[in-house]
C-alpha cells in the first residue's frame, strides 16, 4: 500500500517537472506568437502575458507592404528547397536501390565512404565552407540559387542514401523476384514495385531534404551575395540585425516561415501511416 | 506448354555445393515434384530455372530454347512464391493484371483475361481487395492467378501450400492438382512434405544435399527405393531400419541384427551369396509389412510394446527390440498394453536390404 502511494506521488512529481520543462520550452514560441499579433513594436517593455490588443496588421504588412521582402525571399526559399528536394530524390532513389539490391565493384567502399562522410562532414564545417567559397568564387558560381540547391542536396546524399537503402533492405526480395519473373525489367521493379512500397522511406528522405534546405543559414549567408537572392533564414537574420529591431514583424515572419515545415510534417505523416499499414509478404 | 530439360546443373554458394550435377527432364504437361529436406537445393534448382540464380555449370532448356543467358522475363515461366509476394500497394486485380500490364497489353484485353482467371479460381469477389485484406488461402489464389494469367510455358511453385493451415492445405492439394491437369501446364513443384509429393505428383524427384537421389512415379519411390535416403524419406511413419551383419549357418544365409536373426530366401539370399560373412547391411521394413502376434511363431521376433499411437482408423504400435524401436501399422482394433511381450513377423517379400557403406539398395 505504502509503495503504491509513493508511486502516485512520484508520478505527480514527475508530471509536474515535465510540465515545467515543457512550459520553459514553449515560452519563447508563445512570446513569438503573441507578439506577431500585437500592435506594439516592443514585446518586453512591459511584457504582457495576455495581450490587451490584437491585430492582423503585422501579418498584412509582412505579406503585402512594399517595404517587406517576405514574398520574394519566400519565392527564393521555395525554389532552393524544391530544387534541392528534386535533386536529392533523383540521386538518392536509384543509388539506394542499387546499394540495396545489387553487388557491384566498389559497393562497400562507397557505402563506407558515405558513412565516413556523415561522421566527419560536420567537423570539417568551417574549413569546408571556406574551400567551397574559394572554389565557387574561382568558377564564378557564387550568388546562385541553383548552386545553393545543389550544395544542399549533395550534402544530404550520403545520409539520405543510407537511410533509403536501409529502408529498401527491409522490403523482401520476393517482390523484386516475383516482378522479374512476371516480366518486369529492373527499372519496372524500381518504379512499379519498390517505389510504391518504399513511399514511407522516400517521404522521410523528402522531409529531411526539404527541411535541411529550408532552414539552412550559414552556407546561404556565405554564397548568396545580393539581397534579391536571399532566402528566408537570411531575411530573418536581417530583421534581427537592423538597428531598431521590429520585433512583431520578426515574429510574424518567423511564424510564416515555420508554416511550411508544419505542413510538410503533416503530409509526410499521412504517408508514413499508410506505409505502416501495408503488408503483402506473409512472414 | 513445354518440357523442361536440366543438363548437369551445378550451383555453388561459396564452398557449399547447393546443386550437384543434376540432370532431369520434366515432360510436357507433367506435374513434377522436387522433394527433399530443407536446404537440399531444391529451391535453388527452381530459381535457376526461373532465372533468379545463375548456375555455375550445366544447361537449362525451356521447350527447345537454351535459357541459360536469358533474363527471367524472357524465359516465359511463371513462379508462385512461398510468401506469395503479392504487391502490397496493388489490389488483387492489379496484382493479377501486372504481368500483362508490363507486357503493354490493351486495357480491354487485360480486363477480359483477369475476369476469366478470377472466375476459374473463384476469386471474382476479391478483386478489389488489397493483399492485407486477404486470408492465406485467398492470397494463395491471387498469387496463382498472377501466374496463370500469362499462360506461361511452365509453372514453378516454391512450397506454395506451406503457409496455409492444415485443413486448407489438404483442400488446396487436390484443387491444385486438378487445375494443373485441366490446364495441362508443365509444373515443377518444390516441397519438403513427402505427403504433398506423393499425393500431387506425376513423378517425384528426390534430392538430398544437392544430389538427385531418385526420380520416378511416387509409388515407385515408395515400393522400390534405390537407396537408404529414399527409403527413409518416403513414407510416414518412415521405414524401420536396423543394422545387421551377414552370417551363414548350415548353408543358409542370415542377417544378424544382434537381437534377432533373419533367414533370407530366394533372390535376396542369391544377391548376398557372394558377400563375406560379417559384412554390414541395413535391413529395412515398412510399418505395414510387419504383423504383430501375441504368441511366438516360426521366425517371429520377440519385442516389447513401447507405446501406442492411435490415429483414428489405425494405430501405430511402437515395439522395442533391444535398443531399437520398430513402428508397426496396425488396425485400430489391435489392443495391447505397454510393456507387454509381443512377436513380430516380417513380410519376407517386403524387406529391403541396403549396403551400409554405400546406402544402395540390393
Amino acid at each position: 500500500m505504502k509503495i503504491r502511494i509513493n508511486k502516485k506521488l512520484l508520478t505527480v512529481f514527475l508530471t509536474f517537472i515535465a510540465a515545467v520543462i515543457v512550459a520553459i520550452l514553449i515560452f519563447p514560441i508563445y512570446v513569438i506568437i503573441i507578439s506577431s499579433f500585437s500592435p506594439r513594436t516592443s514585446v518586453f517593455q512591459p511584457f504582457e502575458f495576455i495581450p490587451r490588443e490584437t491585430t492582423l496588421k503585422v501579418y498584412s504588412d509582412v505579406l503585402f507592404s512594399p517595404t517587406s521582402h517576405f514574398v520574394p525571399r519566400l519565392v527564393n526559399s521555395i525554389i532552393v528547397s524544391l530544387l534541392s528536394l528534386a535533386i536529392t530524390l533523383i540521386l538518392v532513389i536509384p543509388s539506394a536501390y542499387a546499394f540495396s539490391r545489387f553487388k557491384f565493384a566498389g559497393r562497400n567502399s562507397l557505402l563506407y565512404g558515405y558513412f565516413a562522410f556523415n561522421q566527419f562532414a560536420g567537423g570539417m564545417g568551417l574549413a569546408a565552407l571556406i574551400a567551397l567559397y574559394a572554389i565557387l568564387n574561382y568558377f564564378n558560381l557564387l550568388n546562385s540559387l541553383v548552386i545553393l540547391a545543389l550544395i544542399y542536396a549533395s550534402g544530404g546524399v550520403p545520409f539520405n542514401t543510407w537511410l533509403l537503402k536501409t529502408y529498401f533492405d527491409t522490403i523482401p526480395k520476393d517482390f523484386d523476384e516475383a516482378a522479374l519473373v512476371d516480366g518486369a525489367s529492373y527499372l519496372d521493379v524500381m518504379f512499379r514495385v519498390l517505389l510504391p512500397i518504399a513511399k514511407p522511406g522516400i517521404a522521410t528522405v523528402a522531409v529531411f531534404a526539404f527541411m535541411g534546405s529550408w532552414s539552412e543559414f550559414i552556407i546561404a549567408q556565405t554564397i548568396l551575395l545580393s539581397d534579391e537572392n536571399y532566402t528566408l533564414p537570411l531575411e530573418l537574420y536581417q530583421l534581427l540585425a537592423s538597428p531598431a529591431t521590429n520585433w512583431n514583424r520578426f515574429a510574424a515572419t518567423s511564424i510564416l516561415y515555420a508554416i511550411p515545415i508544419v505542413v510538410v510534417y503533416m503530409l509526410a505523416q499521412r504517408y508514413l501511416q499508410a506505409g505502416l499499414a501495408m503488408g503483402g509478404v506473409k512472414r | 506448354m513445354a518440357r523442361i530439360l536440366l543438363k548437369n546443373l551445378t550451383k555453388r554458394f561459396g564452398n557449399v555445393i547447393a546443386v550437384n550435377d543434376l540432370s532431369l527432364e520434366i515432360k510436357d504437361k507433367e506435374f513434377l515434384v522436387l522433394l527433399g529436406p530443407s536446404g537440399c537445393g531444391k529451391t535453388t534448382v527452381l530459381r535457376c530455372i526461373a532465372g533468379l540464380e545463375t548456375p555455375d555449370e550445366g544447361e537449362i532448356y525451356v521447350g527447345d530454347t537454351l535459357v541459360n543467358g536469358l533474363p527471367p522475363k524472357e524465359r516465359d515461366v511463371a513462379m508462385v512464391f512461398q510468401s506469395y509476394a503479392l504487391y502490397p500497394h496493388m489490389t488483387a486485380y492489379e496484382n493479377i493484371a501486372f504481368p500483362l500490364k508490363i507486357k503493354g497489353l490493351a486495357k480491354s484485353e487485360i480486363n477480359q483475361r483477369v475476369k476469366k482467371v478470377a472466375e476459374l479460381l473463384k476469386i471474382t469477389h476479391l478483386l478489389n481487395r488489397k493483399p492485407k485484406q486477404l486470408s492465406g488461402g485467398e492470397a494463395q489464389r491471387v498469387a496463382l492467378g498472377r501466374a496463370l494469367i500469362r499462360e506461361p510455358k511452365a509453372f514453378l511453385m516454391d512450397e506454395p501450400l506451406s503457409n496455409l493451415d492444415a485443413k486448407l492445405r489438404v483442400y488446396m492439394r487436390a484443387e491444385l492438382k486438378r487445375l494443373q491437369k485441366d490446364l495441362g501446364i508443365t509444373t515443377i513443384y518444390v516441397t519438403h512434405d513427402q505427403v504433398e509429393a506423393m499425393t500431387m505428383s506425376d513423378r517425384v524427384a528426390l534430392i538430398n544435399q544437392g544430389i538427385l537421389q531418385q526420380v520416378g512415379p511416387p509409388e515407385e519411390l515408395y515400393q522400390h527405393p534405390h537407396n537408404l535416403f529414399t527409403a527413409g524419406f518416403i513414407g510416414s511413419p518412415p521405414m524401420n531400419f536396423i543394422d545387421c551383419s551377414l552370417s551363414r549357418e548350415a548353408g543358409k544365409i542370415y542377417l544378424d541384427a544382434g537381437t534377432f536373426k533373419l533367414p533370407l530366401e530366394n533372390y535376396r539370399a542369391e544377391a548376398l551369396k557372394e558377400r563375406n560373412i560379417g559384412e554390414e547391411f541395413v535391413l529395412g521394413i515398412r510399418p505395414e509389412d510387419i504383423k504383430l502376434e501375441k504368441k511366438e511363431k516360426k521366425d517371429s521376433i520377440q519385442g516389447q510394446v513401447f507405446a501406442l499411437e492411435p490415429l483414428g482408423a489405425e494405430v501405430i504400435v511402437d515395439i522395442k527390440i533391444g535398443e531399437t524401436i520398430f513402428k508397426v501399422r496396425e488396425n485400430i482394433f489391435f489392443k495391447a498394453k505397454v510393456r507387454e511381450n509381443i512377436w513380430l513377423s516380417f513380410n519376407k517379400n517386403k524387406i529391403y536390404i541396403f549396403d551400409k557403406k554405400s546406402g544402395a539398395a540390393l
